[in-house]
């Protein structure tokens, strides 16, 4: 910071040598107008022009610093908005605002722990409630770990350990007596992602995730899945984020070919006030599923699925989210008996309280099928309740261990799908 | 020889580099707080950033309000709460960015960083022409008096009215007064940092975090990531005729 923050000073003092002294306030005054006027508009690359003029103007101004920091932070240019930035700190030691700019700089950087750092500060000592909030959701974002995407690659090893009370599903009230359907399962997971551009307005990523379990007793039910991710995000106002995902799944259970899935995921999301946001999204899916032994007549359910829905997030304090979310999704199986239309609600809540941290959800999803089932006489109708709990705890950054419990009752019109199923696991996560 | 001349004359000007010899747009509104209007064309129009000023435009400021406009020449005038300016000529040449501009202020108080030669306020009591850079001018329509105070350059300050007689040229840190049928007062001195108090620079609006959900633990943390529905077996019915033997 010494070298550069000289070199910064050198440069702009040298530039405001050049400056006729008498109109040095006038071409002050109208640089930094226009620069505000180029920012208004989005215009950032004219915005650093214009203010890199202001300062060498009047390279003891704060404003200018900042608003040539704030420009080339909203242009991209993280590194020289940091220098910038640090330059004006130098000139309004401890002025909030400029540590806040400081913050989102370095956390687009990827330097976590300094952006942690300069909001923590602004939470301890800012008085302007606004710059507090929007440090506060920093905060918020850095403790809740998902800022791995904004590293340009991450990658983590999960492994854990899982008791299933029904790995096959198998209705609470069989016909016949199956053998056994509880069992327990060991996990393995390997997610990569590489975030390959990032500006302030745009960012790409593309993933692959590795997913196996292994049963120590129903081996015909071990999961294989290799998932493929392509993502792109456009923000073309402060307020509106977009992003247009895609996926590619291939799942093998028990070593066959299981299914395939093609998804594309169109998301928007808009921020309604520094504290509640709206999550819009469709979802469609080519899926393909395939015969097996176990699975032998897995193809009729091959067809399209789609949803459209919307979650509104809501942030309490710093450390707690609640959200609230309702999906309309339909499957178009080609076997009628698998097509169906349903509606879900979903609220979850999440809160941090240092290394710890807890989350609890909770869904119905109410399914109407078209067609009634090989040998039922009525249609299927399935209402399922979803509940689950993680306890995560953080010993050190780049570890997590959770604790894990789901809870799932489908209650189905049809006795065979009529089950309830009850997984608790303990896992550690390892990120590099 | 002088019709050859009237179309040379004519022919020059044509091609000369003008691109505001009509009402085109003159400037924009920048920045501005409260209520401002203006009207065109005896329209109103709500003022908002970005609205394009037009030559003849009237802009009226409402209380506690305040528009700053740019223009071509890179002049900007700020208008102060209760204002109303007219764009009475803006003539631009973009050869230079210059222009030749008489703004009139009829109510009010303005602020303005002069951008090229040429620039001119008029109130219904003064005339100002500005030799230098920045300088204030209010106008109170009871008193029927015009304040023009320097900030930095100078400026050229006269009766409305040229049957008055008198002129002052107004140094850094000099005002005048000039009312109805009277030529300006002897400047005095004033305080520029008391008196110069608008902000110049506006800091734009923070960018808040976008507020995320709830952290939602990777699926198979709950339970695999395949949609494992129990099977459709396909039962054919079966008739099984059992022969007891006799």
């Amino acid at each position: 910071m010494g070298i550069s923050a000289f070199i910064f000073l050198f440069v702009f003092v040298g530039i405001s040598f050049a400056a006729p002294k008498k109109d040095r306030l006038k071409e002050y005054e109208i640089a930094v107008t226009k620069g505000n006027y180029k920012f208004d508009s989005g215009d950032y690359q004219d915005a650093v022009k214009y203010f890199k003029t202001a300062l060498g103007l009047k390279p003891s101004d704060k404003y200018a610093a900042l608003l040539l920091g704030l420009s080339q932070s909203r242009a991209g240019q993280y590194r020289q908005a940091k220098t910038t930035l640090l330059y004006a700190l130098r000139l309004a030691p401890g002025d909030g605002r400029i540590m806040y700019e400081l913050g989102v700089v370095s956390f687009q950087l990827g330097e976590i722990k300094k952006a942690k750092n300069y909001f923590e500060k602004i939470k301890a000592g800012e008085a302007d409630e606004i710059i507090k909030t929007a440090a506060g959701g920093y905060l918020y974002i850095i403790s809740s770990d998902q800022v791995s995407w904004k590293k340009p690659f991450s990658i983590f090893f999960l492994t854990g350990l899982q008791y299933d009370s029904n790995v096959i599903l198998e209705p609470t009230d069989p016909l016949v007596k199956a053998g056994r359907k509880q069992d327990g399962r060991g996990v393995f997971a390997l997610d990569s992602k590489w975030v390959f551009l990032k500006s302030q307005k745009v960012a790409a990523e593309a993933g692959y995730m590795f997913y196996q379990s292994a049963h120590s007793n129903l081996d015909d039910f071990n999961v294989q899945q290799h998932n493929i991710m392509l993502s792109g995000k456009y923000n073309p106002i402060t307020n509106l984020q977009t992003e247009l995902k895609y996926k590619l799944k291939y799942s093998l259970i028990g070593n066959d070919l299981y299914s395939s899935t093609n998804r594309v995921e169109p998301i928007v999301r808009i921020m309604h006030s520094p504290l509640i946001a709206s999550e819009l999204y469709y979802v469609h899916e080519f899926k393909k599923y395939f015969n097996s032994e176990t699975f032998s007549f897995n193809s009729q359910k091959t067809g399209d699925a789609c949803q459209a829905g919307i979650t509104e997030n809501i942030s309490i304090w710093d450390s707690n989210s609640l959200s609230f979310g309702y999906v309309y999704d339909w499957d178009r199986a080609d076997a009628g008996f698998w097509r169906y239309k349903g509606q879900k609600g979903t609220v979850a809540f999440s809160s941090f309280l240092g290394r710890w941290k807890m989350f609890f959800g909770a869904s119905y999803h109410d399914r109407k099928y078209e067609s009634e089932f090989p040998g039922f006489s009525k249609k299927r109708h399935d209402g399922m309740q979803e509940y689950s709990l993680t306890v995560t705890w953080k010993p050190l950054d780049r570890v997590k261990v959770n604790i894990s419990e789901i809870y799932v009752i489908n209650s189905s019109n049809l006795r065979i799908f009529d089950y309830n199923r009850n997984i608790a696991g303990l896992f550690l996560e390892v990120r590099l | 020889m002088k019709y050859m001349q009237s179309c040379v004359i004519f022919v020059v000007a044509l091609f000369l580099p003008v691109s505001a010899w009509s009402n085109g747009k003159v400037g924009d509104v920048v920045s501005l707080r409260g209520e401002v209007c203006v009207e065109r064309n005896q329209k109103n129009i709500k003022a908002k950033k970005k609205l394009a000023i037009l030559e003849k435009d009237n802009v009226f400021t409402h209380e506690k309000a305040r528009a700053k406009i740019l223009f071509r020449d890179d002049s900007i005038l700020t208008l102060g709460p209760m204002s109303h300016l007219v764009v009475e000529q803006y003539i631009y040449r973009s050869e230079g960015k210059k222009a030749d501009s008489i703004y009139g202020l009829l109510d009010g108080k303005l602020r303005a960083v002069v951008g090229s030669p040429g620039f001119k306020v008029k109130t219904p009591t003064a005339f100002a022409a500005a030799r230098g850079t920045i300088f204030w001018v209010w106008y109170d329509s009871k008193a029927d008096s015009t304040g023009i105070a320097v900030v930095e350059g100078k400026v050229q300050v006269k009766n409305i009215n040229p049957a008055v007689g008198g002129q002052q040229i107004l140094t850094r840190g000099q005002m005048t007064s000039v009312s109805a049928d009277q030529p300006p007062t002897i400047p005095k001195p004033f305080n520029v940092k008391a008196v110069d108090d608008l902000p110049a620079v506006e800091i734009p609006k923070i960018n808040m975090p976008m507020v995320q959900g709830p952290y939602i633990p990777e699926r198979f943390v709950f339970q695999p990531p395949v949609n494992q529905e129990p099977e459709a077996k396909m039962t054919t019915p079966v008739t099984v005729e059992l022969n007891f033997p006799q």
